[in-house]
């Protein structure tokens, strides 16, 4: 059901709410709020917006007739206050900062939106990552636009070798997640939450935690690993690749880090640069609704996810 | 001052010998930080308004409210708006150029009518003369001797004749009154870094001056990636200079989805000869449809695995 919106005014009440956007991947979180913001206000403004409130003057004299006008009131004008919607005027923040060189899907709030996106980030969601490496040479910021410092041989590295090591990370990730559900782990409720349905998600701040490491993609040197976690950030990824290719005797770098989901947003939600539009942000705040519905967990430090997003995992 | 004393003074409930008096106690025009507390009381600004002038553009700046307000429009603006309109700026354009330059009127008219002199000794046209100072509203507020030294700098930097000075200037007046260190730091650019020789920048100079105002560690990225990444030599880089002038992302966004589809050929020997013009130029949907064979569907996939 589609909606026309002229008045400018409108807009900015629907422009409330939690959306999803796929940042490209030179950009920093600074950068892309501030064409975020610049885009909507420009959008805005192009919107018919309020009239000039006309101001009422009493002209004359007191010893002849005082007469009461309504006269045009230039001080309400855009041309003299400046344009209706400024940036300084949309308040927008952002669920997990995400580095410069990570694309991907990433939650933003918008006005009053931005109390939703505190929301999100105490969900603790599990975000999947795709993360790209390449055999063979280390650079000093671990990143592909680093300074080589070491290379190495890789022609022993076989795709069973790597899942073997996937495998040994990803078991060190389950056992210490026992750790971090803040509970005794002699107690009757770690033992039920362990023998439960589902992931156990840790109660509060946690270092990075790992879900599931999968290989997508062999290409000798290049390659290709999806990673579910929570708590992570960049240079966890990019160290993440370090140490797996030190496990396997080789060194490695990462060359792309691109995040497809955010929880229940998926790269469909997201929008890509050239959407960045107020009328497909408007679109994205409705579709984004009943996502957003869903994610607070019901109990407070025992969590469990959902069954279809450990289903996907 | 010596009435609104006396009223402090004066018994209130006695009657006033004139009650004319009354109309003279207004409310008192205070200090503010904004023009639009004074607008609705000066006749000045509600004209500018009318001709279409950004005033809260004017307030940004420092100084220029405070100066604009000491204005008269009969004594002071008027001749030089008729200046203005006499050398060509249209009416319509006239808001936006006066919130570009409102220090026009501190200029004395003999100084602007020597400049535009100067300009036709130097053989502009009219219609020239009309489009430098429309697009370049900070163009009169330079002397004569200042112009004559840029044009000067232009003329032997780039070796260009007379003629292709003016080609320049018309083109692109804002480049003649663009920061001199600048421009020097992209020509260096363009010969040193870029590796451009002096023929290849003066043909950019007259194809696109524009390059020279743009920001030139973007300039010089996007060159790279061109150059390097995409492998197109000099000549066909100054063959095509729109290309330097597009943006980073759209060019590496189109060239990566070229390449996936196995199209990204740029030598017209070859056949599927995409050509690098073609390949910024248009929307989205006329380049999948024309040069990408394919649809905005599946370039909007290929965008989300970047």
């Amino acid at each position: 059901m589609l909606k026309i919106v002229r008045y400018a005014p409108e807009a900015w009440n629907m422009l409330q709410g939690v959306f999803c956007v796929y940042k490209p991947a030179d950009m920093t979180m600074n950068h892309l709020r501030k064409v975020l913001i610049g885009n909507l206000s420009r959008d805005l403004n192009l919107l018919k917006t309020r009239p000039a409130t006309p101001m009422v003057a009493i002209e004359g004299s007191v010893t002849e007739n005082l007469v009461v006008k309504v006269t045009e009131n230039y001080a309400d004008h855009p041309l003299v206050l400046g344009p209706r919607y400024q940036p300084k005027d949309i308040k927008l923040a952002w669920a997990h900062q995400l580095d410069k060189n990570i694309s991907g899907v990433c939650i933003l709030g918008v006005n009053s939106g931005t109390k939703g996106t505190h929301k999100v980030r105490e969900s603790q969601l599990i975000r999947s990552y795709i993360v790209s490496g390449q055999f063979g040479r280390t650079t000093d910021t671990l990143f592909n636009d680093g300074k080589v410092i070491g290379k190495s041989t890789y022609k022993h590295v076989t795709r069973g070798r790597l899942m073997r090591t996937l495998m040994t990370i990803q078991a060190g990730h389950q056992r210490s997640a026992l750790h971090f559900l803040g509970l005794d782990p002699q107690s009757q409720e770690a033992y039920e939450a362990l023998s439960a349905d589902g992931l156990v998600r840790p109660g509060e701040k946690s270092p990075p935690l790992i879900y599931a490491l999968k290989i997508v993609d062999f290409n000798l040197p290049d390659f290709t690993l999806e990673v579910s976690c929570i708590n992570e950030n960049a240079v966890y990824l990019q160290h993440l690749v370090h140490d797996l290719a030190l496990r396997l005797k080789t060194t490695a770098v990462c060359t792309q880090m691109r995040c497809i989901r955010y929880g229940p947003w998926t790269l469909q939600h997201s929008l890509l640069h050239k959407h960045w539009c107020l009328e497909h942000i408007l679109d994205n705040i409705t579709h984004s609704k009943p996502l957003f519905k869903d994610i607070m967990p019901k109990s407070a430090s025992l969590v469990m996810l959902k069954n279809e997003q450990s289903k996907e995992l | 001052m010596n009435l609104l004393k006396e009223f402090e003074t004066r018994d209130v409930l006695a009657p006033l010998k004139d009650t004319h008096e009354i109309d003279l106690v207004s409310q008192e025009v205070r200090p503010t930080f904004n023009l639009a507390a004074y607008i609705n009381r000066s006749a000045t600004l509600q004209e500018m308004v009318r001709l279409g002038v950004d005033i809260s553009k004017w307030e940004k700046r420092k100084g220029i409210s405070s100066y604009i307000l000491k204005l008269d429009l009969e004594c002071d603006m008027k001749q030089h708006l008729m200046f203005l309109r006499d050398q060509g700026v249209k009416p319509e354009d006239l808001g936006r150029w006066l919130t570009i330059n409102p220090l026009i009127f501190r200029e004395k008219i003999e100084d602007l009518d020597a400049r535009i002199n100067y300009l036709k000794a130097v053989k502009f046209t009219s219609d020239e003369i009309a489009r430098l100072i429309s697009r370049n509203p900070h163009w009169l507020l330079f002397s004569t001797v200042r112009i004559d030294n840029r044009l000067g700098f232009f003329q032997r930097s780039c070796d260009l004749s007379r003629d292709e000075v003016r080609v320049v200037a018309v083109k692109e007046p804002r480049l003649i009154t663009h920061n001199l260190h600048h421009i020097k730091r992209t020509s260096i650019a363009v010969t040193e870094e870029m590796g451009f020789d002096k023929n290849e920048m003066k043909s950019l100079m007259l194809s696109t001056p524009k390059l020279w105002i743009a920001h030139g560690p973007s300039l010089l990225r996007k060159f790279d990636y061109l150059h390097n990444e995409m492998g197109l030599s000099h000549s066909v880089l100054v063959k095509f200079p729109k290309i330097l002038q597009s943006r980073e992302f759209r060019i590496k966004q189109r060239h990566q989805y070229l390449k996936t589809l196995g199209r990204a050929q740029y030598d017209p020997q070859k056949p599927n000869y995409v050509s690098p013009a073609s390949l910024v130029e248009g929307s989205d949907l006329k380049f999948c449809s024309d040069i990408a064979k394919s649809t905005v569907h599946d370039y909007n996939l290929f965008l989300k695995t970047l």
